[in-house]
């Protein structure tokens, strides 16, 4: 057999498609194109993602007195499937990236889904598209282009 | 012709063009389909509905921003839909089943509102399938989510019940069915059902978080919100799947007890089976069958059928007569159940949460059998005319033509006609007679595949009849009081 990603199905094939476009979002983005509204979805998927599963809040989900609200806040996204956090405590151009910063890992994390959000902004406003900070974003696609790889090691199993 | 060395820039392109020549192909697939041999009109609305998308997905304006790669493989995941339509047909899915379907269907949910087709699958399985779910969440990543929400609300929320293939001519085990109609059910009535489940469970949860606290494994809150999050849905899983149990068993009484039993034929009954997703709302969890089939008996009134059924089967055969009692022996205990957790992606976590489960099995298995008396009381509030007892008295009598092979669609009664049988009196009738012959040949497969012949032959026949029998009835009803 042939690893053939791209002729994938299943779960693991869904988690593909949902990294990939947002890779190629990302890539779109640094090459200062207008974001179109899939762009747009595509940069608001990563930032649930890496608010999901890197963001500082730790509140105990068994406050949540409705397991209905446990549901509803992780349900649908693929935090549960990623083990982002090594990931990028793990990628060397994330680790270049923030070897000066005397933040924490989250704050350095904050960092990054504030930028996307800035750029989103640009985008919603109207004005003329101002270039994303390229290093940035080289640092947030390296991180996705890692959890892809994984991904497609996971679907030839 | 371009030089290969270029082509690497061109890949994309390439890509992008396989793709578009798969969704043209696909669409001529579609239109060539014969709108005729539907079982309902309902597939021609999930014809459409998926054209339409299809012609959304090769909109050049659409298609600018696409990663050409997630478009080829959306359009491949695409052809797993076209194949549910292509299947869509009479010749695989008997007509008068359709009918009855159809109206147990509107029983629930009216004529208005979500609708259903019905197609087969390859899979030794009745599956459920929300269609116009499972489409939009094909079309993340390829469409806007504003576009793909503005073409699929132009349609209705369409579900689609696939039979299983294999069995098609194995109408009793249809009783299956009764458990797929829950699982639409359980997405209607969710928020009273998660209240009512969130109320039994909350001892449980407790005791797993607890044990996730102490677990070394577990090092930060992150993590263990994350163990705790995936344990939830698993609970969620588990207790859908033990309210479609529910609705099978009200629905179809012994005949889903039978089927339940028959899916388990050669299996481990003991095992909660859950598989871990990367994405919460894949993850599927299911009770052991030993615990299933302890519930159905309860809710499918095992007990009273089989008393009744020593004094109403008497006059029949006797591998029949038997067979009325003994189903009862089919339970097995499920006091050593066990719990498997599996997890392509995270082993680890499959693990503690295989743990914890196993430690707190009673307090789940409590709560789930708490959660289904309330979930019962509330059936039976929203649907006081869908779930009926099962008539002993009718099955016998269906019983008795079945051995004489007379068609089983009439329960004489003092008019000289009889009165059209109903499908579950049907369904339960063909279920133990066909068990019967199962059981009742040895290796003699000659007369054994002759006699589940006319068994299967037989159920086909008197379903249609009597579908035609009652619509015939509720016509002739309509038309004397207009006539006076």
């Amino acid at each position: 057999m042939i690893p053939n990603a791209l002729a994938s199905t299943g779960p693991y094939a869904d988690l593909w498609g949902y990294l990939k476009s947002i890779e190629h979002a990302l890539a779109r983005s640094m090459s200062a194109i207008d974001l179109t509204d899939l762009d747009q979805d595509r940069l608001e998927a990563l930032i649930s993602l890496l608010e999901d599963t890197l963001s500082p809040e730790d509140h105990d989900l068994l406050s949540d007195q409705n397991f209905l609200d446990i549901i509803d806040s992780w349900h649908s996204d693929y935090s549960s499937g990623l083990d982002l956090r090594s990931v990028v405590e793990s990628n060397e151009r994330f680790k270049l990236w923030r070897r000066s910063s005397k933040k924490s890992f989250e704050e350095d994390i904050q960092r990054l889904i504030s930028i996307i959000r800035r750029h989103l902004d640009g985008a919603n406003k109207g004005l003329f598209q101002a270039p994303p900070p390229s290093k940035e974003f080289e640092v947030l696609h390296s991180i996705v282009t890692s959890l892809l790889l994984d991904v497609e090691l996971t679907l030839q199993v | 012709m371009e030089p290969l060395e270029g082509f690497s820039a061109r890949e994309a392109e390439a890509t992008k063009s396989k793709a578009l020549v798969l969704i043209e192909k696909t669409l001529e697939t579609l239109e060539r389909l014969d709108h005729r041999e539907f079982p309902t009109t309902t597939s021609a609305v999930a014809r459409s509905l998926l054209m339409e998308v299809l012609r959304a997905l090769r909109d050049p304006a659409h298609l600018a921003p696409v990663d050409p790669g997630v478009l080829y493989n959306k359009t491949l995941l695409l052809q797993d839909f076209v194949a549910v339509i292509e299947r869509s047909s009479t010749e695989h899915i008997p007509w008068p089943l359709v009918g009855y379907c159809d109206q147990i269907w509107e029983s629930f949910f009216g004529s208005d509102g979500l609708k259903i087709f019905y197609s087969t699958t390859p899979k030794h399985n009745y599956i459920m399938v929300r269609f116009t779910r499972k489409l939009s969440k094909l079309l993340e990543g390829v469409i806007p989510r504003s576009l793909a929400d503005q073409i699929l609300n132009r349609h209705p929320d369409l579900y689609c019940l696939q039979l299983a293939s294999a069995e098609d001519q194995n109408l009793p085990l249809y009783a299956n069915i009764g458990h797929e109609f829950g699982h639409a059910l359980y997405e209607r009535h969710k928020s009273d059902l998660f209240e009512k489940l969130n109320a039994h469970l909350k001892p449980t949860i407790a005791a797993v978080s607890s044990f996730f606290q102490s677990d070394s494994r577990v090092r930060t809150p992150i993590e263990k919100n994350k163990l705790l999050a995936n344990t939830v849905c698993v609970l969620e899983s588990l207790g859908s799947e033990a309210f479609c149990d529910l609705v099978g068993s009200l629905l179809l009484g012994p005949a889903f007890f039978l089927s339940l039993h028959e899916m388990s034929w050669g299996q481990r009954r003991d095992v909660f089976r859950i598989s871990l997703s990367p994405q919460m709302q894949d993850i599927t969890a299911y009770p052991s069958f030993s615990f299933r089939l302890f519930c159905a008996s309860q809710w499918a009134q095992i007990s009273r059928f089989c008393s009744e059924a020593q004094r109403e089967f008497a006059s029949l055969a006797q591998s029949i007569k038997t067979l009325g009692t003994t189903i009862e022996k089919i339970l097995v205990p499920h006091d050593s159940d066990v719990v498997q957790v599996a997890s392509r992606h995270a082993l680890q976590d499959a693990g503690i949460i295989q743990q914890a489960l196993s430690q707190n099995l009673t307090l789940i298995k409590n709560a789930l059998l708490s959660y289904l008396e309330d979930c019962a009381e509330l059936l039976h509030e929203w649907y006081q005319n869908s779930f009926l007892p099962i008539s002993t008295s009718d099955v016998s009598s269906l019983l008795s033509r079945f051995s004489n092979h007379i068609l089983p669609n009439i329960i004489p009664n003092l008019n000289l006609l009889g009165r059209a049988a109903d499908f579950s009196s049907i369904l339960n009738a063909a279920a133990l007679y066909r068990l019967n012959v199962l059981i009742s040949h040895g290796t003699d497969h000659e007369t054994l595949c002759r006699q589940m012949g006319i068994t299967d032959r037989l159920t086909t026949k008197a379903l249609e009849v009597s579908f035609i029998h009652k619509e015939y009835s509720v016509w002739k009803n309509t038309s004397d009081e207009h006539s006076e």
